[in-house]
């Protein structure tokens, strides 16, 4: 059920040479709305940290389909990316260490760290077999200069 | 992603243009790697031209200055833009690289 207005949705293919197609609709979604043009750079990264991290995990025989939906929600422009793989909540993966020394620094969840720094909200749920993380990204004023 | 390469005295400067995404990034990783198999121990990358790096920039980042740390070189970033700056700031990695102004100003430290 989709009671939200402006609605639109694309389904790809879970692999990374789709990233430009996928981050290129949500663009495309955000600057109809007018919600978040200011912030378009913010929110294709988390649409690139997202959608590459279902990708990388979400389907361990290779490759399935990845659905990136778009809607505006009370004032807000609203981002679900849902999958059909096994079951994840990337939201439970332990932040990075932020203060460690380069030689002890990991890799490891600092694309879902950038997602919950950047987002207003990003929730996890798991519904009719498919994992569905939601964004949620408010107007904000533009900083000054 | 346009990247050009330059040397500037005891200093390798490499010039990055564009996203570096997971896309770009395995190309950025490929050029950063060769230049400090190739012995190079002091390497200035300039972001000058770049307006987005995400998560697997920052790791092509981290493991170029990881070998670089083994190797006792350094790696330093110069013109940060603000977004970028934002993403390396709220994963620690401002704290990771000697950070100059301007291409310029880390060669004059540097050369």
């Amino acid at each position: 059920m989709k009671d939200s207005s402006h609605y639109r949705s694309l389904a790809v293919a879970s692999r990374v040479d789709r990233l430009d197609q996928v981050a290129d609709f949500v663009e495309e979604c955000a600057v109809a709305t007018a919600i978040v043009p200011h912030r378009l750079t913010v929110l294709r990264l988390v649409v690139e940290e997202v959608f590459v991290n279902v990708c990388h995990y979400a389907y361990l025989d290779g490759e399935g389909e990845v659905s990136v939906g778009c809607s505006v929600d009370d004032d807000a422009f609203v981002l679900e990316v849902s999958d059909g793989g096994r079951p994840f909540d990337p939201l439970t993966r332990t932040p990075p260490d932020t203060s460690l020394d380069l030689l002890d620094r990991g890799i490891g969840g600092l694309g879902i760290h950038l997602v919950r720094t950047l987002s207003d909200s990003v929730t996890y749920r798991r519904e009719d077999d498919r994992n569905i993380l939601r964004m949620t990204f408010r107007d904000k004023p533009v900083p000054p200069g | 992603m346009n990247l050009t390469e330059e040397k500037s005295g005891k200093v390798a400067v490499l010039r990055v243009e564009g996203r570096i995404d997971a896309l770009t990034s395995p190309q950025l990783e490929a050029t950063l790697l060769g230049i400090i198999q190739r012995g190079e121990r002091s390497i200035v990358i300039d972001l000058a031209e770049v307006d987005y790096i995400s998560s697997a920039g920052l790791r092509v980042l981290l493991i170029g200055a990881k070998q670089m740390r083994v190797s006792e070189g350094s790696i330093c970033l110069a013109s940060l833009q603000i977004g970028v700056k934002d993403v390396l700031a709220s994963t620690g990695f401002m704290n990771l690289f000697r950070i100059f102004k301007s291409g310029q100003s880390a060669l004059e430290e540097l050369a």
